[in-house]
């Protein structure tokens, strides 16, 4: 087997411990034993938090709709035989009892502390029948569950009004407070388009358009929070392409660096792989330390997602350049060759730490040059869309990536590396596409970029998908980034033939031939 | 008293590098004022950081979501409030302006993630004070405000000596009926004793305004006591605290220093106080004394109004004027219909009627519309 065999399956080990380093963040989420009760301790959450600041100006309509919800949890809780939620039923109702005196403005409120100890004995007792609290700061799955939960409870309306509380709940506790400084009037908008859906329920009418009411002012919500840029799969896509893009990368090059490196020279082949790992190790730091200033920055929003999707196109434009403009790439190859045969020399001179250092930092620049880059793009879609879905998308990349490594180094096979770079490269140019369409979008939210709609209706789903909003700044940015990907790539084939050209015909003039391999992919041994 | 509430610095604004030519809420910024919004968010104030030119400025304050932090000061270096903004919730956003001096200023929204969150700086030169007949008409309203102060701290001092001397002997009835007498005092000069730091929630923390039942000291503390058990045994730490903070209060107040807007602003917050917690009756949800609270808050407001009158008059704001104390005297005549021939002298808040209430409600509301505009008339004196 081939000594970098084990180079490989390092690179993928050492990407995958990375991936795991931060694969916790994800993985600390409870799940949830009965989503309608999960939404009932929301609204046991909710009632004090929102009672402290409805007394100090006796806000009665707050207050009103506090007793409704108390009176929703009561009465559902009231109707079960389970002893945890009786005992629940009792200390709601005693919370409405306490809740009733806020019903005239002028006169003396329950304490917030009475309402905080009623709304917490209630809680005791949900999570003293196994309940596990569920919250999260991006809880619109939960809501949409809750809120198809009440549409089918439509029957029974005890149980829809108490899903729908809980999508109310959720809602407020979480994306509502940073909705309000992002956009006041759609935070409001989406809270009473929820509450109409606890109305709904209750009445039984209109139950269906409330909810799609809400559904659609909850994803406008998300896409203005710059919660819900992307799918889950879209994530996962970009993730993976981008990162066995990279690898593949990285894979050729330190392919092409040890090609040479047969028989008495395989020795040479260790401090490459060294090398490989630091530069592994490198980018892991370098990863941890972007993870570290994103965690500084706080809740960045809409702002650092803004931002940091301008870094991800950045790199993105400059891998497919790279890719496109294939001279770049053999003067990358043929740079780190002729520092290899620059080592080479060293060697004869005697020169063998010297030597060893030298391709030791061979082998950590062409890893950690393809490593930065990805961490920069998915810096990203960290900050969009959370760890899961990122490190799921990086681990089938790195998994990829592993594969080739594997067949190149330890079973020497040679793969279509062209072909899929130019696969990878399409690839990466849709992700392109996306990520503009995404972060023109979140410009428009921050407001640093008009929007003029197209005229048309598009779902949502084609933004959270392909980037696509209906707004000529938004497509027009991405049809700008595809001419600027293809446009260059026309100019530098005509600029690279005609260069040929020249060559040829100085050739014709001096009587040699022309330099074979310039401008041609090189591919490894 | 509202302990989140009105820590409007009266007293000590102008001990700090600040010219207040308008300090507390005004409807009105004054003429060239610079405007900063300030959003209240989980963490507190934001922006956290501001610069703007040395001279009037008026700070619009919204609630930005945030059920955590209802409130935003600005302090000096020495941590004095300068100005504030309170009881800002959705819908209901604050405002207040200042004539700031050139230097560095605290910015603090209570109870977010940390206090003292932000600071202001202001930059340039220092800005103009009052010149000619106003100054000096303004120089005496705040001087016979500082007399005032004075001498109802004197009463409450004594009256708290007396109070405090019930209890110990644990004389139930008669620390009953000294609570509402001694409290009044308080109540006319509320927001001069929330300029010395935590002397005010010790003083007069209602139930609703903290954390927990343990953090509560003062009057209230005390009135639960006597009224709900009705006894005085387990006030002694409380009575003993208690004389401590006044006496800590009558030194403090001593050596205050005033200007003029101060005087308007703690006006304002005198009726913001009579109507956020004694119309409702939380003031003095045990003992029901609010209506004697109530006379105090009014008291104090319309005594450091009636100074600011001359300078009014003088620079043409006497329909101002005139409005406002014929709102003031409809106020004192529907308080006046609950004077009862009591040691309270008040009838108990149980006896007011929803109607009763929305009537002062009402007139207050009325009052507090022309009244929140003096302290901007007062900065351009």
């Amino acid at each position: 087997m081939n000594r970098l065999a084990p180079l490989a399956v390092a690179i993928a080990l050492g990407m995958a411990t990375l991936a795991g380093a931060v694969a916790p963040r994800a993985a600390a989420r409870a799940l949830p034993a009965n989503s309608s009760w999960q939404g009932a301790l929301a609204v046991l959450d909710l009632i004090p938090e929102q009672f402290a600041t409805a007394d100090l100006t006796h806000n009665a309509a707050t207050a009103g709709r506090l007793r409704t919800l108390a009176g929703i949890v009561s009465v559902a809780a009231g109707d079960s035989t389970d002893p945890a939620l009786r005992a629940a039923a009792v200390a709601t109702a005693r919370l409405r009892r306490d809740l009733r005196s806020s019903q005239v403005r002028l006169q003396p409120w329950p304490l917030p502390l009475t309402i905080r100890a009623d709304s917490r004995d209630a809680s005791d007792a949900l999570r003293a029948g196994g309940l596990v609290p569920d919250r999260t700061v991006r809880p619109y799955d939960r809501i949409r569950e809750l809120l198809s939960a009440a549409s089918l409870a439509r029957r029974d309306s005890a149980a829809a009004r108490l899903d729908a509380a809980g999508a109310y709940a959720l809602f407020a506790l979480g994306p509502e407070s940073r909705l309000r400084n992002v956009n006041g009037a759609l935070a409001s908008q989406t809270d009473a388009s929820l509450w109409h859906v606890i109305t709904s329920a209750e009445s039984g009418g209109g139950l269906d358009h409330a909810r799609a009411v809400a559904e659609a002012d909850l994803e406008t919500a998300a896409t203005a929070l710059g919660d819900a840029t992307f799918s889950r799969a879209t994530v996962i896509a970009d993730a993976g392409v981008i990162v066995f893009r990279e690898g593949l990368e990285a894979v050729l090059i330190l392919a092409a660096i040890t090609a040479s490196f047969t028989g008495a020279r395989r020795a040479l082949r260790r401090p490459v792989l060294i090398g490989g790992l630091l530069g592994l190790v490198a980018t892991a730091v370098t990863y941890a330390l972007a993870q570290t200033i994103l965690d500084a920055l706080g809740d960045g929003g809409l702002r650092l997602q803004a931002i940091t999707g301008l870094l991800a196109i950045a790199v993105l434009l400059l891998v497919t350049n790279w890719f496109f403009h294939r001279v770049y790439w053999s003067e990358w190859i043929g740079r780190f060759n002729r520092r290899r045969r620059a080592l080479e020399r060293v060697d004869r001179l005697g020169f063998v730490s010297g030597q060893v250092l030298g391709f030791v930092l061979l082998g950590v620049t062409a890893v950690y040059r393809e490593g930065f880059e990805t961490v920069l793009f998915l810096q990203n879609l960290q900050v969009s869309a959370g760890t899961s879905a990122t490190i799921f998308g990086v681990g089938l990349g790195l998994a990829a990536t592993a594969v080739v490594g594997l067949a190149t180094f330890a079973l020497e096979r040679k793969l279509p590396y062209k072909r899929m770079l130019i696969a990878t490269g399409v690839l990466v140019g849709l992700v392109l596409a996306i990520m503009t369409g995404v972060t023109v979008q979140n410009l428009q939210g921050l407001g640093w970029v008009p929007t003029t709609p197209i005229g048309i209706h598009l779902s949502l789903t084609w933004g959270r998908w392909l980037g696509l909003y209906p707004n000529w700044e938004g497509i027009g940015a991405q049809v700008a980034a595809m001419l600027v990907v293809y446009g260059s790539y026309a100019v530098a084939r005509g600029l690279q033939s005609r260069r040929r050209r020249r060559a040829i015909a100085r050739a014709a003039a001096d009587g040699s031939a022309p330099e074979a391999r310039h401008g041609r992919l090189v591919e490894p041994a | 008293m509202h302990v989140p509430s009105s820590a409007a610095a009266l007293a000590t604004c102008a001990v700090a590098a600040v010219s207040l030519a308008a300090c507390g809420s005004s409807s009105t910024a004054p003429k060239g004022s610079h405007r900063v919004a300030v959003t209240l968010v989980d963490a507190g104030c934001t922006p956290a950081s501001i610069h703007l030119p040395a001279g009037p400025v008026t700070f619009d304050v919204t609630n930005g979501g945030t059920s955590k932090v209802s409130e935003m000061e600005l302090k000096n270096k020495s941590g004095i409030i300068l100005g504030e903004s309170e009881n800002v919730v959705e819908g209901i956003p604050g405002r207040f302006s200042l004539n700031l001096e050139p230097g560095t200023y605290i910015l603090n929204c209570p109870t977010g993630d940390k206090e003292d969150q932000g600071t202001l700086v202001a930059t340039g030169k220092a800005t103009r004070q009052p010149t000619g007949a106003s100054a000096t008409l303004l120089s005496t309203a705040t001087s016979g405000y500082k007399a005032y102060v004075i001498a109802q701290t004197a009463q409450l001092q004594a009256g708290t000596r007396r109070f405090v001397a019930a209890l110990r002997a644990g004389h139930v009835s008669e620390a009953k009926a000294l609570f509402g007498p001694t409290r009044l005092h308080y109540e006319s000069i509320e927001p001069v004793a929330e300029s010395f730091g935590n002397l005010d929630p010790d003083i007069d923390a209602r139930i609703n305004d903290v954390a927990s039942v343990a953090q509560w000291t003062g009057f209230h503390r005390i009135e639960r006591t006597l009224w709900e058990q009705n006894t005085t045994r387990g006030t002694e730490a409380y009575a003993t605290k208690l004389m401590d903070d006044v006496n800590t209060l009558a030194h403090g107040v001593q050596t205050i220093e005033l200007q003029p807007a101060q005087l308007a602003n703690g006006a304002v917050e005198l009726m913001n106080e009579v109507a956020n917690s004694k119309i409702t009756g939380e003031e003095d949800r045990y003992s029901h004394t609010d209506l004697s609270d109530f006379q105090g808050n009014l008291s104090g407001s319309e005594k450091a109004f009636h100074l600011l009158v001359p300078a009014l008059r003088q620079t043409g704001n006497a329909t101002l004027a005139a409005s406002i104390a014929a709102r003031f005297a409809a106020v004192q005549r529907s308080l006046d219909r609950y004077k009862r021939r009591t040691t309270l002298g008040y009838a108990p808040y149980t006896q007011l009627t929803l109607a009763d209430r929305k009537t002062f409600a009402v007139e207050i509301d009325a009052l507090d519309e022309p009244l929140s505009t003096v302290a901007a008339k007062v900065s351009s004196a």
